[in-house]
């Protein structure tokens, strides 16, 4: 089995887009905007093309995986989705700021007023 | 009575260098026709400035700053102040009041009322008259309390509207000044004089009482009771005093309330729209805390459609496994009855014999299975328990989608922030309005003043009221001492300072009742002759005529017998004027009657009946009016010859205003 992550954090891109979201004061912190933006990521089945998204290694924000994910949700969710994969939190991650580039892409274009229209 | 000769004025408002108006004439009226703006305000001001050193602004305001006054554009070319000069005859006397505002020596260019003093002068034929005697005179030719009814402005005629409100300083005033011109201070005066002489002979009567033996103890008594009653007395008239004091500051702050009204109504505005800003900022923040406290689950409700798809495709998967399980023990129960029927030779079924070539058939076919009906493979049966694992997994994981929710609080909040930032607009406009505001703290000082000023009348009043009782209680004591000391007076000294005390009081008595007898006369005259003139120029049939309340307010009376509790404007300006000309009749004191636009709010009937009573007002009318205010042709075919001089304002430009003669206007 590879070896997974153990600190999962956001690009440089994804961490502006997290910054103009967290503008809009709907978010307690960017931790609760990056879950968003993977379960944005899952939604919007951006796992079937994340190779478009050439995600690199976290610069911004980061994350111990413990203190993402505590009660193990997401890891449990991401085994169950999808069972072959032997990284479940480098997954998470690709999948956090997958969701967040496409959501800067949809803001620069149309602007961003609230967050219920991405869910 | 008093008749104006001639008005000269000099840089007195848009009346630039020097101008005079002839009055000389007979009895009659005089009109002035200037359109707005000419300066018939201005005019009526010169004579108020004239007579009593005062300006009105508009709205009967004193205008404290003289220094406006001076003609703008002479001032411009370096000729600063102003002066006005009015020539009166009284009674066959010829007066010529001169009152300037000049620059003091030694200041170049005046900047404020401090770099001007005011001269008066009055020359009685062709001395001038000392300032005591100068002022005594102005006094008893015009008292500045009566001017309302000879100068007035028919803009402000609606104010005798508020002689029918009692708790009123305006009304307080009002009534009065026509208290004053109806002479009933005189009577007032006589009574108050004589009363202070009976106080005289009571107390030469106690010393009297003193000096006697007999009587000795009552004269001491007498006296001490004298003198409380004198001290509550004084106590009592400084009371009054103050409650006057007092009454003409509420008068004042009310003044001023009517003033700040606009600026406490936005300050007002102010506050509350601070507060409901601040209300919907909290809101906004509650809902925002409401959301952020959703989006830290909303996520996993996202989750959702991806998990149940999931859940789909797993149950198809563990279905057609189980399926497959199912079959095979279905198939292996059948190949059990068979394999029974082979042994027995008997169709498990039917019970017939099988033949062999049938049972040769079916032995080949229990042994060849078809592999649809095989048993699930180990790997197989891995792959089950797994996917119910992941599946059991999944079930756990699913979680309520929130969109809805975020969604109501996304709009909330939308709204709170379209109203909150209204209201900041709406706010800033009031700020910008206030920033124009001198003193704004002031507004909103001005009423606690008031409340303050009204405590403080009703403490006043309550005092009154309570050395009032002293008062006569005392009295009444003292009443009886002298009852007891006039059964004891005999002949000597104490009778005779009886009987003077009791001829004192007698004409005493005469006062006080001929002070409220003549009051009552008074007002009835006064309703009588305000009823008459009002019916001569009333356009209504129906109103009957006028009644009269105690502070001679009017009301009008229709021919049922009813009171009109409410009337228009234009019938407030025409009770208004017949209450004017029923106070001209019965008072004392004649004089010009000097009228600043007054059928303002008039109907072309009511106008010509009016300009048809004029001579009626007073024997000598100065009418300022714009033209048509009145028709020219029609006025001057009604009043006939007693039309005496009509006079045009000229505009010579804004800052400018000739006074002309109108040719052929002298009858
Ligand atoms: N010191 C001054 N120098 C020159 N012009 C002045 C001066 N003071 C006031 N004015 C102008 O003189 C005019 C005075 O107006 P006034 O109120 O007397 O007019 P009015 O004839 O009564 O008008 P309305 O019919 O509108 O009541 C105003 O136009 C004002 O601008
Ligand atoms: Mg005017």
């Amino acid at each position: 089995m590879a070896e997974d992550k153990v600190n999962i954090g956001l690009t440089n891109e994804a961490n502006e887009v997290a910054e103009k979201i967290a503008e809009l004061d709907c978010f307690e912190d960017k931790f609760d905007i990056a879950k968003f933006a993977f379960a944005y990521a899952i939604k919007n089945e951006l796992d079937k093309r994340i190779s478009e998204f050439n995600i690199g290694e976290g610069r911004g924000a980061s994350w111990n995986v413990g203190t993402f994910d505590g009660d193990k949700y997401l890891y449990n969710f991401i085994i169950s989705l999808f069972p072959d994969i032997q990284t479940p939190y480098r997954q998470i991650e690709l999948l956090m700021n997958a969701g967040l580039i496409e959501l800067g892409k949809i803001i620069n274009e149309s602007g961003l007023s609230g967050i219920s229209e991405f869910m | 009575m008093l008749r104006f000769l001639s008005l000269t004025v000099e840089d007195f408002g848009p009346y630039k260098s020097r101008q005079t108006i002839d009055f000389t004439s007979d009895d009659g009226v005089t009109i002035i026709w200037g359109n707005n703006g000419r300066g018939k305000t201005t005019l009526l001001n010169a004579f108020r400035y004239a007579l009593f050193g005062k300006v009105y602004g508009r709205n009967t305001k004193i205008q404290h700053s003289l220094q406006k006054i001076s003609n703008w554009e002479s001032f411009d070319e370096g000729k600063y102040g102003f002066k006005v000069i009015l020539k009166m005859d009284s009674d066959g006397v010829v007066y010529e009041l001169t009152r300037q505002y000049t620059v003091r020596p030694g200041v170049s260019i005046p900047l404020s009322d401090n770099d001007y003093k005011e001269d008066v002068f009055l020359k009685r034929g062709t001395t001038i008259v000392s300032p005591e005697e100068r002022d005594h005179i102005l006094k008893s030719i015009m008292p500045e309390q009566v001017s309302r009814f000879f100068l007035f402005d028919g803009e402000l005629l609606g104010e005798y509207e508020e002689l029918l409100n009692d708790e009123n300083s305006i009304g307080h005033k009002i009534k009065e000044s026509i208290e004053r011109i109806l002479g009933v201070p005189v009577l007032i005066n006589g009574f108050t004089d004589t009363k202070a002489a009976l106080k005289e002979y009571q107390n030469r009567l106690s010393k009297a009482a003193q000096k006697d033996q007999n009587t000795q103890i009552i004269g001491s008594l007498l006296e001490a009771k004298q003198a409380e009653l004198k001290s509550h007395e004084d106590d009592c008239i400084s009371l009054k005093k103050r409650l006057e004091e007092l009454q003409n500051e509420k008068q004042k702050i009310e003044d001023e309330m009517k003033r700040t009204e606009r600026t406490r109504e936005l300050l007002n505005q102010q506050k509350r729209l601070k507060e409901a800003i601040e209300k919907k900022e909290e809101a906004k923040k509650a809902k925002l805390q409401e959301m952020k406290s959703l989006t830290k689950k909303a996520w996993q409700g996202m989750l959702g459609t991806r998990i149940n798809d999931l859940m789909v495709q797993l149950d198809g998967e563990i279905a057609e496994l189980e399926t497959k399980k199912t079959k095979y023990v279905i198939s292996q129960q059948i190949v059990d009855e068979l394999k029974k029927g082979i042994n027995t030779g008997r169709c498990p079924v039917c019970d017939q014999t099988l033949d062999i070539s049938l049972i040769n058939r079916l032995n080949d076919k229990i042994n060849n299975p078809s592999t649809a009906f095989g048993s699930l493979t180990a790997e197989e049966e891995n792959k089950l328990i797994e996917l119910q694992g992941r599946k059991a997994q999944l079930k756990k994981l699913n979680a309520s989608d929130l969109k809805a929710q975020i969604k109501s609080i996304e709009d909330s909040i939308a709204d709170l922030t379209v109203e909150i930032s209204d209201a900041e607009q709406e706010l800033d406009a009031i700020v910008k309005q206030l920033s124009g505001v001198e003193d704004t703290a002031r507004a909103s000082s001005v009423t606690n003043d008031f409340a303050k000023c009204i405590q403080k009348i009703s403490v006043v009043e309550e005092g009154i009221k309570k050395e009032e009782e002293i008062i006569t209680k005392t009295i009444n004591e003292i009443r009886g001492l002298e009852e007891k000391l006039k059964k004891q007076a005999g002949s000597g000294e104490l009778a005779k300072a009886e009987k003077r005390k009791e001829f004192c009081e007698k004409i005493k008595d005469i006062f006080e009742k001929g002070v409220d007898l003549y009051r009552d006369s008074l007002k009835q005259k006064v309703e009588r002759d305000a009823s008459n003139i009002f019916v001569n120029i009333s356009n209504e049939p129906d109103y009957s005529g006028l009644k009269i309340n105690e502070n001679y307010g009017l009301y009008i009376a229709h021919k049922s017998g009813r009171i009109i509790e409410i009337r228009s404007s234009g019938y407030e300006h025409i009770v208004a004027l017949s209450l004017i000309g029923a106070l001209h009749k019965n008072a004392p004191l004649q004089g010009p009657v000097i009228m600043d636009s007054p059928f303002g709010r008039l109907d072309p009937e009511h106008k010509r009946k009016i300009t048809a009573s004029l001579p009626i007002l007073s024997e000598q009318v100065i009418l300022l009016v714009y033209i048509d205010e009145i028709d020219e042709q029609l006025a001057r075919k009604i009043l006939g010859s007693t039309l005496k001089h009509e006079y045009e304002l000229c505009r010579i430009s804004a800052m400018h205003t000739e006074i002309k003669k109108m040719i052929g206007s002298d009858n």
